[in-house]
């Protein structure tokens, strides 16, 4: 049995189902859950997504089938529009991860990033921590302590022009992968403790340029919904 | 003798489209209706045909109709001051069968950003005509006891958030006949919180 997470779930003939699911070990792992919808079937009302479970499961090639779940861990209640970033958050890791990469540092830091937005934490900053650890798990983590155009150090009460593809010059170059950085918002995140609402703010427009150049050009399902969202709930 | 054996391999395609029936239980009912029940099969096969011609979606409640506005939302004995939103036909039958009154909003399915299944795809806009109508005093948020279902009903309770409407969600409790002992955690939880005063 591993600790999984199930990140994505679609229903597959009458009652199966297909599971996206991030495994502490064996990191992302598709699996086919058969006759889990059968009255019958026992435990299939567990099979929820951002719900800890132990799964079990066999077989070869790409999809595995399902074999066994239990739940021994208590269910998150990840409330209203908080729902919508756990999606989010989700989608990254099914974007970005390859299957069968184990990443068990990053799946301790998924199941904080539920706990946190769970807990009522600052949604924004729960987004961006995670972001930025996503992406220093995978080897994309970008340079934060120096800048590149002259190789100094990082200071605090500079500004930066932030380099998607590069990191943060001292040196204005003009261009839309070109973003504005305060000194002290590099060396927060470089910490990985995002506090003021700037630092939040400049972070998440290096963290969507940056996640963009990993995307491959398809967009976001999820952030896409989250701006209907705020759009029809009309509070921003 | 090719155009027979090219007939009955055809129709053992298309059976195959029915849900839960692979290429075995297709070429058993093939064979079944060839030989032991013709007539039922025309019948099966017109009724297909006028079926898949003559339904559509009610305007109003997107459930399957043959009329423009489906039987439920043209009775006048129904509580038109109630709505439901419910995410399938199914649901909306067990519902009924409940012994609700009101009248119905059918989604077609839950919010799943990742399979493509928005705002857009769930009629949220067709929703928004049917509350400008004005009838509606109350939105029940029926959406099943899901991540996507709980998703989708806070989506739907914040899009409605700014009209003047009673906005509810369906109680998640204990089945009736359950013993606390055999029931899960989460489920007593929300029973525990929607706890109800008895006096």
């Amino acid at each position: 049995m591993h600790p999984c997470y199930i990140l994505h779930q679609r229903d597959y003939r009458e009652t199966s189902k297909l599971l996206e699911v991030f495994s502490s070990e064996h990191g992302r792992v598709s699996l086919v859950a058969r006759g889990v919808k059968r009255k019958s079937f026992r435990n299939g009302h567990l099979l929820q997504i951002n719900r800890k479970l132990d799964l079990a499961w066999s077989g070869r090639g790409d999809l595995y089938t399902l074999i066994n779940l239990e739940s021994g861990y208590p269910a998150l209640e990840i409330q209203g529009r908080r729902l919508l970033s756990a999606f989010y958050v989700n989608e990254l890791l099914m974007r970005l991860l390859h299957r069968h990469d184990a990443h068990p540092q990053l799946f301790r830091i998924y199941e904080h990033t539920l706990h946190a937005l769970q807990s009522g934490e600052n949604e924004e900053r729960v987004l961006r921590c995670f972001e930025i650890e996503l992406l220093k798990e995978l080897g994309y983590g970008p340079v934060l302590d120096h800048a590149i155009d002259t190789g100094r150090k990082v200071e605090p009460g500079r500004d930066y022009h932030f380099q998607i593809n590069h990191g943060p010059m001292e040196a204005a170059k003009p261009g839309k992968d070109s973003i504005p950085v305060a000194g002290n918002t590099l060396l927060a995140l470089a910490r990985g403790e995002l506090e003021s609402p700037e630092a939040i703010r400049q972070t998440k427009r290096i963290m969507r340029g940056i996640i963009a150049q990993h995307l491959g050009g398809k967009p976001l399902a999820s952030r896409k919904m989250y701006q209907e969202y705020l759009h029809l709930a009309g509070s921003e | 003798m090719n155009d027979h054996a090219s007939l009955i391999d055809e129709l053992i395609g298309s059976l195959r489209c029915l849900p839960g029936v692979g290429r075995k239980s297709a070429q058993r009912i093939a064979y079944h209706l060839l030989q032991r029940d013709r007539p039922g099969a025309l019948k099966l096969a017109q009724s297909l045909t006028q079926a898949m011609q003559g339904i559509a979606h009610c305007r109003r409640c997107r459930n399957f109709s043959e009329a423009e506005f489906c039987v439920l939302c043209r009775n006048p004995a129904r509580d038109r001051g109630l709505l439901c939103i419910v995410e399938s036909p199914a649901d909306m039958k067990a519902v009924e069968e409940a012994g609700f009154r009101g009248l119905y909003f059918v989604l077609m399915g839950h919010l799943s950003p990742l399979d493509g299944i928005g705002p857009e795809e769930l009629g949220f806009s067709n929703l928004n005509q049917l509350l400008d109508e004005g009838e509606t005093r109350e939105v029940i948020l029926a959406t099943n006891s899901t991540v996507e279902g709980e998703a989708t009903a806070h989506f739907i309770s914040e899009m409605v958030r700014n009209r003047s409407l009673q906005v509810t969600r369906i109680a998640h409790g204990v089945p009736m006949g359950g013993e606390l002992e055999y029931v899960d955690a989460s489920t007593l939880s929300h029973a525990l919180s929607g706890r109800r005063t008895l006096r």
